[in-house]
């Protein structure tokens, strides 16, 4: 008797559909599955029959034949257990009515008929609703983030068992509910910049970078305080919407990294890789492709301590993600793309016993600085807006000085600078002003005529090329859109010039 | 073969050095007599290893063409009995018996000054090096120093910018511009000034050779002002040879504590003038100028109120941008545009990112 039951797999940070067919017929007794499966799919075979057996169902010695289709496509993982125990049970008539068909079933069963979680619910929840399906069947670890997608019910179990009482309606229970509220009001930011002491031409220049969406270099002696910066930007960024929300939970969820109570992740995130990591955890990577750091930091921060102790191929792979907003990883058996529209936040000593400009502690001979800091490429340095340097405060200033402004005070003018940066850029393909190029910026951003001499002598004396010329343009629009201004004045160039990054060479 | 070819044979025989060549001055009297002279009457004075050197390299043509490549290459050379040979030079002991050149030579009449000091130097030390090479090249003395980073580039670019009269002297072939950051500084001091070393062409930079060219760097001037110069440092040396060569020796002082000025206290506390401003030194030479001008001083009575607040808490140290925040008491924006102003009118510098100091 043939039985047929809709299941799906993740392919880049979207779902597809797999087709979970099964005919037990008569013959020799004998288990086949066949439709293109990895080892963990091919294992299937003997986590269900044992699954079934265990949970009190008995499989007749008859020959079952289980096909996934569509036959050409690698199937892997193990949220198909589920799917191929359902379309047994209703072949052998275990579960009665034949209404299978509107279900999308997902889940890992254990040998004694438990259902563990899986990888990429979300996403495939999403599927399942585009599909036009009413119901999911997902693990009950796996419910919350199941759960998040509108106009589809999703229903959690943690036992085979279980599903069989509900598809026959003897258990008969309400989906999952889902609260958006409850998620986005959950607490505020653990990080607040009134925690930091002083440091307020930095606490200044974040701003700027965060309201502009522009890439930022931190430079600094060890112990500076570059960190704790860095770790409090994702608290003056403005909340994730819904959308947002929902693609960042996506590439977390195939990603394996939401924890059980996170349905949705209403907070930017804050990855902070190690130096150590290798390019393929930066971008993503493996044989079917995986989104890597710089996915995970979609619509976050991504921080690179120590930047230039990072391979350069780790860091020059960058290079494109950043102007596009995301990856696309090409590899034999699949190629996906990843969203990847994060800022950029690097932190890195001056020199390689991390001291200077303190002449009297710093050891570095003027070549060793340079060789340091050419370990970093132009080309990266080039999408990096702003660049300053942080001086550790005294301790005897720590305790002296008063705490200066609160994440909240920062993030309501950035907000501000969003709100008129979305305005202005509502018919174009980015929404903030350290995404664009140098055309938009001759379209955007307009020069007055009595600034023109200031700019030639600035472009003068500092031997600014026409790339770093640029990126004071796009810096300039971000302070006149913080203070809302609709034309850019001489005080918001002179400002921007002094977040360009010094040449490297010293006289 | 003319007595420069001569010379010049005799200054390059490898293997065969200083020392051997005055012994067979001695007995010879001249370069050409020496390569006159018979392997036996040689023999004496020659290792066997030197002996197979000095007599391989007796050719004719071969001289004359390496001679000729190099004097197209802008090279010159010249030899302690020529009326060119630098006079001061020649008044040490130990003065080199060949020397190469190209652009001017060091001045025989008039003052000059050897300003030395470290090559990883504090941003304080090569403003002063600057200011120094180029107050006292203005009052006509002529800045000698080691082509070398740091104090050094810095003393021979302010003699440059005085359009003042400035000699590198090279502790490596004059065809090699060492440090190679030098390269803009090489291609102006062949043009405007000039670079003088010991040794020949394509020698290479060895650290051994720049202790001896210090000797010549104290040989050229009347005076050595050390800029900075940490406990043990080459530019002690050179202040060292100095004074055995008769040479004023001028120090500017460090704060305590301050481990790049340690060399230069030690000077002091030994003896050596402490200088503050162009007239220590000039004095000292019975030179007198008129138009005292302060560092500084003159620059700051262009400015309006809180410009010169800002300028008045920078220094010659580097300043970090919230200490003049802070000490100003004006809002970050305030702040960076006046630096940004003082920083277009050139009075003031960025040394790194945020870091900020006056101009000398």
């Amino acid at each position: 008797m043939f039985n047929k039951m809709i299941s799906g797999t993740v392919r880049g940070i979207d779902g597809i559909e797999v087709q979970v067919e099964v005919d037990i017929s008569s013959g020799l007794p004998t288990f086949e599955m066949v439709g293109y499966l990895s080892s963990e799919v091919k294992e299937a075979k003997e986590r269900v029959r044992t699954a079934l057996r265990n949970s009190g169902y008995v499989l007749p010695p008859k020959r079952i034949t289980v096909n996934l289709s569509p036959a050409d496509l690698k199937k892997e993982g193990s949220a198909f257990d589920l799917p191929i125990a359902i379309a047994i049970l209703t072949s052998l008539g275990y579960i009665h009515k034949q209404k299978t068909s509107s279900y999308f079933a997902v889940g890992e069963l254990s040998l004694d008929g438990k259902i563990n979680p899986i990888q990429g619910v979300l996403p495939l929840v999403d599927f399942a609703k585009k599909r036009g399906l009413k119901s999911c069947i997902v693990p009950e670890q796996n419910q919350l983030e199941g759960c998040v997608v509108k106009g589809i019910n999703v229903y959690g179990f943690s036992h085979l068992k279980e599903v069989v009482d509900f598809l026959n309606e003897v258990d008969k229970r309400n989906p999952v509910p889902f609260d958006e509220k409850s998620y986005f009001e959950q607490g505020g930011e653990e990080y607040d910049f009134k925690d930091v002491v002083g440091q307020e031409s930095i606490k200044r220049a974040v701003e700027i970078a965060v309201a502009g969406r522009h890439n930022l270099l931190l430079e600094g002696p060890p112990g500076a305080g570059k960190s704790m910066i860095a770790k409090r930007i994702p608290s003056i960024m403005p909340d994730l919407t819904l959308e947002e929300s929902l693609e960042l939970t996506k590439i977390y969820s195939i990603s394996g990294l939401l924890g059980k109570k996170d349905g949705l992740l209403t907070k930017r995130p804050f990855r902070a890789p190690h130096h150590t990591s290798s390019q393929f955890s930066i971008v993503g990577g493996g044989r079917i492709p995986k989104p890597g750091e710089i996915s995970l930091a979609h619509h976050g921060v991504l921080f690179l301590d120590e930047m230039p102790e990072f391979s350069r191929s780790a860091l020059e792979i960058m290079r494109q993600p950043l102007e596009d907003g995301k990856i696309t990883l090409s590899r034999v058996n699949a190629s996906c793309e990843f969203p990847a529209n994060f800022m950029l936040v690097a932190a890195m000593n001056p020199c390689p016993c991390g001291y200077f400009p303190d002449y009297n502690r710093c050891s570095c001979s003027p070549n060793m600085i340079q060789k340091y800091q050419n370990k970093i490429s132009q080309p990266l340095l080039d999408r990096i807006d702003i660049n300053m340097f942080v001086e550790p405060v005294g301790i005897e200033n720590l305790q002296k000085e008063k705490k200066g402004e609160g994440s909240k005070q920062m993030k309501a003018r950035v907000e501000k600078a969003h709100e008129i940066q979305r305005k202005r850029y509502k018919n174009c393909s980015f929404s903030y002003n350290g995404q664009m190029t140098p055309k938009e910026i001759g379209r955007f951003v307009k020069i007055k005529p009595e600034h023109e001499p200031l700019l030639k002598t600035m472009l003068e004396k500092y031997k600014l090329s026409a790339r770093a010329y640029h990126r004071i343009l796009k810096v300039a629009r971000t302070i006149a859109d913080l203070e809302q201004s609709e034309t850019i004045e001489t005080q918001h160039l002179i400002e921007a010039v002094s977040y360009r990054r010094l040449s490297g060479e010293r006289e | 073969m003319k007595d420069k070819h001569f010379w010049y044979w005799l200054v390059n025989i490898e293997g065969v050095g200083r020392g051997t060549i005055l012994k067979l001055l001695k007995e010879f009297k001249t370069p050409k007599a020496i390569y006159e002279a018979s392997e036996n009457e040689v023999k004496p004075y020659l290792k066997p290893s030197q002996l197979t050197n000095f007599l391989l390299s007796k050719k004719d043509e071969q001289i004359m063409e390496g001679f000729r490549s190099m004097e197209e290459k802008g090279v010159n050379f010249l030899y302690p009995t020529q009326a060119e040979y630098p006079r001061k030079l020649k008044e040490i002991y130990d003065y080199p018996l060949g020397l190469y050149y190209t652009g001017k030579l060091p001045k025989n009449e008039g003052k000059s000054i050897a300003i030395v000091g470290s090559r990883n130097c504090s941003p304080y030390g090569r403003e002063m090096a600057y200011y120094f090479g180029r107050e006292l090249a203005k009052q006509g003395v002529e800045v000698i120093s080691g082509f070398a980073a740091g104090v050094d580039s810095m003393a021979h670019k302010g003699a440059l910018e005085a359009s003042g009269s400035t000699i590198g002297v090279l502790g490596c072939g004059i065809d090699i511009c060492y440090p190679i950051d030098n390269i803009h500084l090489y291609r102006e001091m062949k043009e405007k000034a000039g670079l003088l070393s010991e040794y020949g062409l394509k020698v290479q930079p060895r650290r051994q050779l720049f202790p001896m060219r210090n000797r010549i760097i104290s040989g050229l001037c009347d005076g050595v002002l050390v800029v900075e110069a940490k406990a043990k440092s080459g530019s002690l040396i050179t202040a060292d040879q100095g004074l055995e060569q008769g040479r004023d020796i001028f120090a500017l002082p460090g704060r305590r504590g301050d481990v790049h000025s340690e060399g230069c206290n030690n000077l002091i506390k030994m003896g050596a003038k402490l200088v503050t401003e162009v007239e220590d030194i000039l004095e000292e030479w019975g030179i007198f100028t008129e138009n005292k001008e302060k560092i500084c001083e003159k620059k700051q009575n262009l400015l309006d109120k809180k410009d010169k607040m800002v300028y008045s808490c920078l220094s010659l140290e580097p300043k970090y941008i919230d200490a003049i925040v802070k000490e100003c008491k004006l809002s970050v924006q305030e702040t960076i545009s006046i630096l940004f102003r003082l920083e277009m009118e050139n009075k003031i510098k960025q040394i790194v990112k945020n870091y900020y100091m006056i101009t000398v």
